[in-house]
């Protein structure tokens, strides 16, 4: 039973660890990105003009 | 909760104690971190020897800590690559099926090591283990300086077929939507097997033999192959936790984990941040000079101090 939690605590907290890693900067990478294709438009708008 | 406190962190001796311990574990994660934004490498190789000479972390420790270290960051770089679909799922199944056995097979071997042959003595124990660092590690530096351009194997595959393509016997499975057929079976599984070894053992990830193993022998796209080596490496090193974990001896100190996983953090960021100001073609070069510097902290530990 203690090994079995402690199985659970070696191998839960880095996989929590790299999940939360990875939608961080994923929510943060795309939020950037989000903000580069709003704003990119409206330059190209204004180089065609 | 002491014995399952026993078992997430157990006692050792080591160089430095207190917060003095969790400071060089912290700028040793940072490093380490800051190599894998860097260079792009786990840096698995790296974190076990240093984290026994810097710090005095005993092997079995360090090993059973950097395996949890990597679920993390592996984890972490494998969901990423598969979200962009750049992993090829059946060669993991295939090469992961030899990698976890062998990850299990590494911790037996790692036991006799340093009961049987090294009789529990640490001190010879520690010889063992620096010795097969600097043959890998020296591997390592060949493999670098000799890696060939990306473009190069998959051409190569395309024309004559990968090695694993040319054997004759046992089963074949097909591989990657782009054609490439008849694989041969046991050759992906020996392949895993073997890495897995080194995975239980050493506490490698395996990310700098299996890019090349998966773009030269496999015959992978580039794109394909990190995304498919994190894949591999996720499962070996979560089959070597289980292990270390049930094991009679405790190898696993989750407090080491935590701090190396924070702090490469930010040191993967500080890497991929300063990244973009360098010459990447003389990437390699950089880095067997690490490499060959970690090869000379580990040969002064060997027979200076």
């Amino acid at each position: 039973m203690i090994k079995a939690l402690a199985l659970l605590i070696n191998i839960g907290v880095p996989l929590l660890w790299g999940v939360g890693m990875y939608f961080f900067f994923e929510k943060f990478h795309n939020r950037n990105n989000n903000f580069a294709k709003t704003e990119q438009p409206e330059k190209q708008e204004g180089s065609n003009e | 909760m002491s014995e399952l406190l026993q078992l997430i962190s157990p006692e050792f001796t080591a160089h430095f104690s207190g917060a003095l311990f969790y400071l060089v574990l912290v700028v040793l994660g940072l490093s380490i971190g800051f190599l894998t934004g860097f260079f792009g490498v786990g840096g698995g190789f790296l974190t076990v020897p240093l984290l026994n000479i810097i710090i005095g972390v005993p092997y079995e420790i360090a090993v059973g800590s950097d395996l949890s270290f990597i679920i993390g960051t592996s984890s972490s770089g494998f969901l990423r690559q598969a979200t962009l679909g750049k992993v090829e799922y059946k060669t993991v199944g295939c090469i992961a099926g030899g990698s976890i056995a062998g990850a299990v097979v590494g911790d037996f071997i790692q036991d006799y090591l340093l009961f049987t042959v090294a009789g529990g003595r640490h001190l010879f124990f520690n010889s063992i283990m620096h010795s097969m660092f600097v043959v890998l590690l020296v591997f390592t530096v060949i493999i670098i300086l000799k890696q060939p351009d990306k473009q190069q194997p998959e051409t190569q595959a395309k024309k004559a077929g990968t090695p694993l393509q040319r054997i004759k016997f046992g089963p074949t499975v097909d591989l990657d939507h782009d054609g490439l057929e008849g694989v041969n079976l046991p050759g992906l599984i020996l392949i895993g097997f073997l890495v897995g070894i080194l995975t239980g053992v050493m506490g490698i990830g395996g990310g700098v033999l299996m890019m090349p193993i998966l773009l030269l022998l496999v015959g992978l796209p580039a794109d394909k192959a990190s995304g498919t080596s994190l894949g591999i490496v996720f499962l070996a090193a979560t089959a070597g936790v289980v292990k270390k974990t049930i094991s009679a001896t405790p190898k696993i100190d989750l407090s080491i984990t935590l701090a190396l996983l924070v702090a490469s953090v930010i040191g993967v960021q500080l890497g991929i941040h300063l990244v973009q100001n360098f010459d990447t073609s003389r990437f390699r070069r950089y880095f067997a000079v690490i490499v060959i510097c970690a090869i000379g902290l580990i040969l002064a530990d060997l027979f200076v101090f």
